[in-house]
C-alpha cells in the first residue's frame, strides 16, 4: 500500500511522462477494493474481463482494457421492444414505432416530441397505464413466479382418499391477488397482511379485477365434490397470500415444508438456510451458521414423546386408521440438518393445518404428514421440543400465529428486495433469482429497493423507474 | 552534463512508468472472508474471527448448497463478466407462449381463438398431415408444450431458456406464419392491427419487390436498420423457388420468415 502510494505520486509528479495509460484502470490496492472496478487483476487465474460500471447511466467503459470489452449503446427502439413485451404482452404498434424514430432522429433534449428520452418514457406510461392490458402482464408475471395458475384437485381434510371426497382449488387466486397489488399500485406488503377480499378474481376477456373472498363458508360435512372450499378462515383473520388455499394446495407436503420453503424463496429470494449466525461453527462434519441455539429443534438428543396412537390417514371409507409408532424425524445437528431446519421447523407448522385443497382445520387438526412409517399426520412436537415451540419468521421475531408472521414478513427489508430483484429479473429477460441463481447483487439493487420502500411498497411506481432507467435502455 | 539529466530523466521516466503499469497486487493475507452482497448477504461477524484453514468437505458441500456449484458460478463469471456489471444487461428469455400468439395476431396472422390453454381443442389439421404443411394456428395450438405452454400443475413456471426443440418450433411456427402475414393478393402489405397507422396497412415490400424498412419495423417491433432493409432485399431475389410458387413470392415469405426467425426468439 506504501509503495503503491509513492508510485501514485510519482505519477501525480508527472516525472514519468510518460505515465500514458496511468489512469490505474486495472490496478488494485492491496486490500484488493477497487472501488465498482471488477477485473483480471481481482483475480489473473479466472482471466475475467474488465468491466468498469458507471451508476450515473453511461453504462460500461469501453475503455477499460482490451479483453471482455462491451458496446453498450442507447437503443430506444430496442428497449421499447422489449417493455412493450413485458408490460403490454404484445410489440410496439406502428404508430408507436413511427414516434420515437422521429423522436430519434431529432434527437433533442428538450422534454418535446423530438426528444427520444421524453418520448420513449411516455410511451412505456401508457404502457402502464393500459390498465387491462397491464393488469393482464401482472398477473402473469406472478402466476410464473408463483408457479400457479389454473385449478388443483386433491383430497379434503383426513378424510378417506376416495373420489367423493375429492375437492377442486382455484390456483388463479393468488396470482390475482398479487397481480391485483401490482396493477393498482396498491401496498405490496398487503400480500402478506390483507386480512380480507385475497381471493380475487380477473377476467381476462375484459381485463378487470373483481373482489372474492377465501372464506367461503363451506363446511367439510356440507360439502361435495362441487363445493368451492375455501381456507376456512373467517375474514379479517386471513393474511393475504399465506392462507390463500390454491397457494396452500399447490405446496402441499409432508410436514408442509414445502409452503415454508416456498415462502423463503419466492418473498425473500433465497433458499434454505434462512438466517445466518454472525459466528458460524463447525460441528462435527457440518457448518453450523444458524443464529439458533443448537438443539432448538426435534432431534435425537430430545426425542418427541406422543400420546399414541397417532393419527393416520383414513385409505377407505369406515375404515379409521391409527398407528402405535414413535417414529420421528431426527434433525441432526452432526448431519447438518439444523442450518436449514432451525428456520423451517419454526414456520412450517404455522401453515400445518391446511389440507391438500387448502382448507384449514380450525380445531388444531394438523393435515400434514410425518414422512415415518404409516405416514401419521404432524404435530408440533415432530418439529420443535416442548418448551421452545413457539413458531418464529427468524430469530427473535416470534409469530405465533399467521397474521403476525404476514407482518413479520412484510417488516423485513429483505422481502422488499426481493420484489424488485423478481420485477428486475424480469425486466432484463434474466432467470429465476433462486432456481437458476441469477442474482441481483446489493449493489445494483438497493436503490430500486429504496424508491420501492420510500414509495409505500408501490410496486407500479418501480416498474416504471425500472423500465425508464438509464440502464435499461442500454444494449 | 547534459547526459547525466537525460540519465536522471530516464531513472525517473523508468520508475514512473513501471508505478503505472497494469499490475495485480497480492492482497494482504486475512483471516475473515469478505462479507457477500446479494440475496446470500450475511451480516458481518463481530466476534472472534475463525481461524485461516482449508475448506473442509462439509463446508464446500454447505457452500454448494447456499450459492450453487462453483465451478459452474466460476465459469458464468468467466463468460458473463463480473455479477455486479452481468445483472445490469439484457439476457434473452424465450418469448412467452401467449405473447407469440399476439404477436402473430397483430401481424394479422389468423389464429384462432386466443389465448390457447392446456385443454384448448385445436384446429383439424389439414389432411394428410404427414405431408401437408399445416398452417400456423394449427402448429402453435398443437406443439403448445414444446413452445413453452407453463405447466402449473408441475410447480413450474414458463421456461425462461430456449431449449433447441422449443427453438426449431418456433422456427417453423414462423415459417407457417410467413405465408399468411401478407394477406393482399400482390403480398406486399402488412394489415394486422398492429401495422395499421391511420387505417393503412404497413409496406412491407415495395413495387419493385424490394423490402421496405416501415413493414421490417413493424414486424420485428424496432426500427429497421439499413442493413437489415438491404438483407431482406437480397433474400426476396435469391431464394429457391418452392413448388407451385414464383421466385418473388418465394423469397418474399422466405423473408418474413427470416425477419420473425432472428428477431422473435427472445422477449
Amino acid at each position: 500500500m506504501i509503495i503503491k502510494a509513492r508510485f501514485s505520486t510519482l505519477c501525480a509528479l508527472g516525472l514519468s511522462a510518460l505515465a500514458m495509460g496511468c489512469d490505474g484502470s486495472s490496478v488494485q490496492d492491496s486490500t484488493g477494493s477497487a472501488g465498482s472496478q471488477h477485473g483480471s487483476g481481482a483475480n489473473p487465474n479466472l482471466s475475467l474481463p474488465s468491466y468498469q460500471y458507471r451508476p450515473d447511466g453511461t453504462g460500461i467503459n469501453n475503455n477499460v482494457t482490451a479483453v471482455g470489452t462491451t458496446d453498450l449503446t442507447v437503443d430506444y427502439s430496442l428497449a421499447l421492444r422489449t417493455a412493450a413485451i413485458k408490460l403490454r404482452g404484445d410489440l410496439p404498434t406502428m404508430a408507436e414505432i413511427k414516434r420515437l424514430s422521429a423522436a430519434i432522429k431529432a434527437n433533442l433534449s428538450d422534454g418535446s416530441e423530438n426528444d427520444p428520452s421524453f418520448v420513449y418514457r411516455d410511451i412505456v406510461k401508457s404502457f402502464i397505464n393500459d390498465s387491462p392490458r397491464f393488469s393482464r402482464q401482472m398477473v402473469v408475471y406472478w402466476r410464473n413466479q408463483l408457479r400457479m395458475g389454473g385449478t388443483l384437485t386433491g383430497d379434503l381434510a383426513d378424510l378417506p382418499l376416495t373420489a367423493a371426497n375429492k375437492r377442486t382449488v382455484s390456483l388463479e387466486t393468488a396470482p390475482t391477488l398479487l397481480g391485483r397489488l401490482a396493477a393498482e399500485g396498491k401496498d405490496m406488503r398487503l400480500a402478506f397482511t390483507q386480512t380480507t377480499n385475497n381471493c380475487p378474481m380477473y377476467n381476462a376477456a375484459t381485463g378487470v379485477f373483481t373482489d372474492g373472498n377465501c372464506f367461503t363458508g363451506a363446511t367439510v360435512a356440507g360439502s361435495n365434490t362441487a363445493t368451492n372450499m375455501g381456507n376456512n378462515i373467517p375474514e379479517g383473520q386471513q393474511a393475504g397470500v399465506l392462507t390463500n388455499p390454491g397457494f396452500m394446495a399447490q405446496y402441499y407436503s409432508n410436514f408442509a415444508f414445502r409452503r415454508a420453503r416456498l415462502v423463503n424463496e419466492v418473498f425473500a429470494c433465497t433458499r434454505y438456510p434462512a438466517e445466518y449466525s454472525s459466528k458460524p461453527q463447525v460441528i462435527g462434519s457440518a457448518l453450523y451458521s444458524s443464529p439458533w441455539p443448537t438443539n432448538s429443534v426435534t432431534n435425537a438428543d430430545q426425542p418427541p414423546t406422543y400420546a399414541t396412537p397417532r393419527r393416520v390417514q383414513q385409505m377407505a371409507q369406515g375404515v379409521t386408521l391409527t398407528t402405535q409408532t414413535k417414529e420421528y424425524v431426527d434433525f441432526s445437528l452432526q448431519a447438518g440438518c439444523m442450518g436449514c431446519h432451525t428456520s423451517l421447523n419454526r414456520r412450517a407448522p404455522l401453515f400445518a393445518a391446511f389440507d391438500s385443497v387448502g382448507f384449514m382445520n380450525n380445531a388444531n387438526m394438523w393435515m400434514v404428514h410425518s414422512p415415518v412409517t404409516d405416514a401419521p399426520f404432524s404435530q408440533i412436537q415432530d418439529y420443535l421440543p416442548a418448551g421452545n415451540d413457539t413458531p418464529s419468521w427468524k430469530f427473535g421475531v416470534p409469530t405465533p400465529d399467521l397474521k403476525s408472521f404476514g407482518k413479520a414478513m412484510a417488516d423485513d427489508t429483505q422481502v422488499a428486495r426481493c420484489f424488485m430483484i423478481r420485477a428486475w429479473n424480469d425486466a432484463y429477460s434474466r432467470d429465476d433469482v433462486v432456481n437458476d441463481l441469477a442474482l441481483v447483487p446489493d449493489s445494483v439493487i438497493e436503490e430500486m429497493t429504496q424508491y420501492f420502500i420510500a414509495n409505500n411498497y408501490n410496486m407500479k411506481m418501480a416498474i416504471e423507474k425500472l423500465y425508464t432507467d438509464p440502464n435499461f435502455v442500454r444494449f | 552534463m547534459f547526459k547525466a539529466m537525460l540519465r536522471v530523466l530516464g531513472v525517473a521516466t523508468l520508475v514512473g512508468s513501471a508505478a503505472c503499469l497494469p499490475t495485480f497486487d497480492q492482497p494482504n493475507a486475512k483471516n475473515t472472508v469478505d462479507s457477500v452482497s446479494g440475496p446470500d448477504s450475511v451480516t458481518p461477524a463481530t466476534g472472534d474471527p475463525a481461524a485461516v484453514r482449508p475448506l473442509t468437505p462439509a463446508e464446500q458441500t454447505t457452500i454448494w448448497q447456499m450459492g450453487g456449484d462453483p465451478a459452474l458460478l466460476a465459469d458464468r463469471a468467466n463468460n458473463e463478466g463480473p455479477i455486479t456489471v452481468s445483472s445490469q444487461r439484457h439476457s434473452c428469455m424465450k418469448m412467452k407462449y401467449d405473447t407469440m400468439g399476439r404477436l402473430l395476431m397483430g401481424r394479422g396472422v389468423a389464429m384462432g381463438t386466443l389465448p390457447v390453454m392446456a385443454n384448448t381443442t385445436c384446429p383439424a389439421p389439414v389432411a394428410p398431415l404427414a405431408t401437408r404443411s399445416q398452417n400456423a394456428a394449427y402448429l402453435y395450438c398443437d406443439s403448445r408444450l414444446t413452445l413453452g405452454l407453463p405447466q402449473y400443475g408441475a410447480r413450474l413456471s414458463e421456461a425462461t431458456a430456449i431449449t433447441s426443440g422449443t427453438g426449431t418450433k418456433m422456427m417453423d411456427l414462423y415459417a407457417s406464419a410467413a405465408s399468411s402475414i401478407v394477406t393482399d393478393a400482390s403480398f406486399r402489405t402488412l394489415t394486422g392491427p398492429g401495422c395499421m397507422v391511420g387505417g393503412v396497412g404497413t409496406v412491407l415490400f415495395n413495387a419493385d419487390n424490394t423490402c421496405n424498412a416501415d413493414g421490417i419495423s413493424c414486424l420485428q417491433g424496432y426500427e429497421a436498420s439499413a442493413d437489415q432493409v438491404a438483407l431482406c432485399s437480397r433474400i426476396v431475389t435469391q431464394a429457391d423457388v418452392t413448388a407451385g410458387s414464383d421466385i418473388v413470392t418465394s423469397g418474399k415469405r422466405l423473408a418474413v420468415a427470416v425477419i420473425l426467425a432472428s428477431t422473435q426468439m427472445c422477449e
